[in-house]
């Protein structure tokens, strides 16, 4: 597949987690931390695809979603988001900041991440 | 560089536990996350030995570092008994931390070391919670290594102080989070850090609440390339045996 994907994760276990579940389905991945290293790896990488957690350190989720909405470019660029009930949003809540997946670290399998990002791609 | 010191004040254990819970649980989630993925990857059919190592060892090191997280939960949201302190071998205690953590910075390519030292202060700690604080600070510097500037522990005596440091590598903190860092501490809050968001705030408010019940401070060293993350202990006026 080699499609470009810039990977959002704070937890760095988790992203590295993440990050080799999708390298081992043929994505080619930059993994960041925190939405001011997104912004700089999605402008230099050009992605096809934006997954991230919701609950991202410093400035959040919901931030970097409203900025990546504000350019022309990257808000065409299809996101997937992760996170937990706790979180209490709804997708219909994130359609607007260009969501197009909402997965639930609760119950998604190893294999959702990469066949989520499989479908919006399609 | 620069330095400030958190709160030494006893007798006052007002947690913001809001804040407390809050980052607790955002921080817990994570590993837990993380153990389900891997418990479901590891019941797969068709996995290969060695990747059922790998992912059985990730397994391992993912619940024990949940376990230091939820023991720098616990301690920080109770006021501590009666801690009973003794003459502490500072370096022979970092050698032993450096044991506990090196296979965690094995696992992740990095490494963590206590430079040589000829003289050996003896301070006065209690043993089991001055290894536990600096776990949780090696533990937090993880991130912030490489193969070729390790992680490392450093004991400096400071007239009738000694001062066990944890020296990273990450992005210098600005100075007016420096600030902001010693407001929270004093509030007993759990802390952000800006620029290094794989910090720990949980692990830090952990550790300054042990650094306090053991009559020390805990504080952090800003320099350009990283940050010194330590605590203040009293030197024993005992002889060195050792």
């Amino acid at each position: 597949m080699n499609k470009k994907v810039v990977l959002i994760e704070s937890d760095p276990w988790l992203g590295e987690h993440f990050g080799q579940l999708l390298a081992g389905e043929g994505f080619k991945v930059k993994l960041v931390s925190d939405a001011y290293a997104a912004m700089d790896a999605i402008n230099d990488e050009q992605p096809e695809v934006i997954c991230m957690s919701l609950t991202l350190s410093g400035a959040n989720g919901l931030s970097l979603l409203h900025e990546l909405q504000s350019y022309t470019d990257t808000a065409a660029i299809p996101v997937v988001v992760w996170g937990d009930r706790t979180s209490q949003v709804e997708l219909e809540d994130l359609r607007p900041y260009g969501v197009r997946r909402l997965l639930d670290v609760a119950t998604m399998e190893p294999a959702d991440l990469p066949a989520t990002l499989r479908s919006v791609l399609a | 560089m620069a330095t400030v010191q958190g709160s030494n004040n006893r007798g006052e254990y007002d947690i913001d536990e809001s804040s407390l819970l809050a980052a607790a649980a955002g921080e817990l989630s994570s590993p837990l996350v993380l153990l389900r993925q891997l418990s479901l990857m590891l019941s797969g059919d068709d996995i290969a030995p060695a990747e059922r190592k790998r992912l059985a060892d990730q397994l391992t090191l993912t619940s024990e570092r949940a376990l230091r997280l939820t023991g720098n939960i616990v301690f920080p949201t109770h006021t501590p008994r009666l801690i009973e302190l003794e003459p502490v071998n500072a370096v022979s205690l970092c050698n032993d931390v450096v044991h506990e953590l090196s296979p965690l910075f094995t696992a992740h390519g990095k490494n963590i070391v206590v430079p040589r030292r000829v003289r050996v202060p003896l301070l006065i700690a209690n043993r089991e919670l001055l290894r536990r604080l600096l776990v949780a600070l090696g533990d937090n510097a993880l991130h912030y290594s490489s193969d070729t500037q390790p992680v490392k522990l450093t004991i400096t005596s400071r007239g009738d102080r000694v001062r066990v440091g944890v020296r990273d590598y990450g992005p210098a903190v600005p100075i007016n989070t420096i600030k902001r860092l010693e407001e929270r501490m004093k509030q007993r809050a759990a802390v952000i850090v800006p620029r290094r968001p794989q910090t720990s705030g949980v692990a830090l408010l952990g550790a300054s609440r042990l650094a306090e019940a053991m009559g020390g401070v805990m504080g952090m060293t800003r320099h350009q390339d990283g940050a010194t993350f330590y605590v203040d202990l009293k030197v024993s006026g005992q002889m060195s045996m050792l």
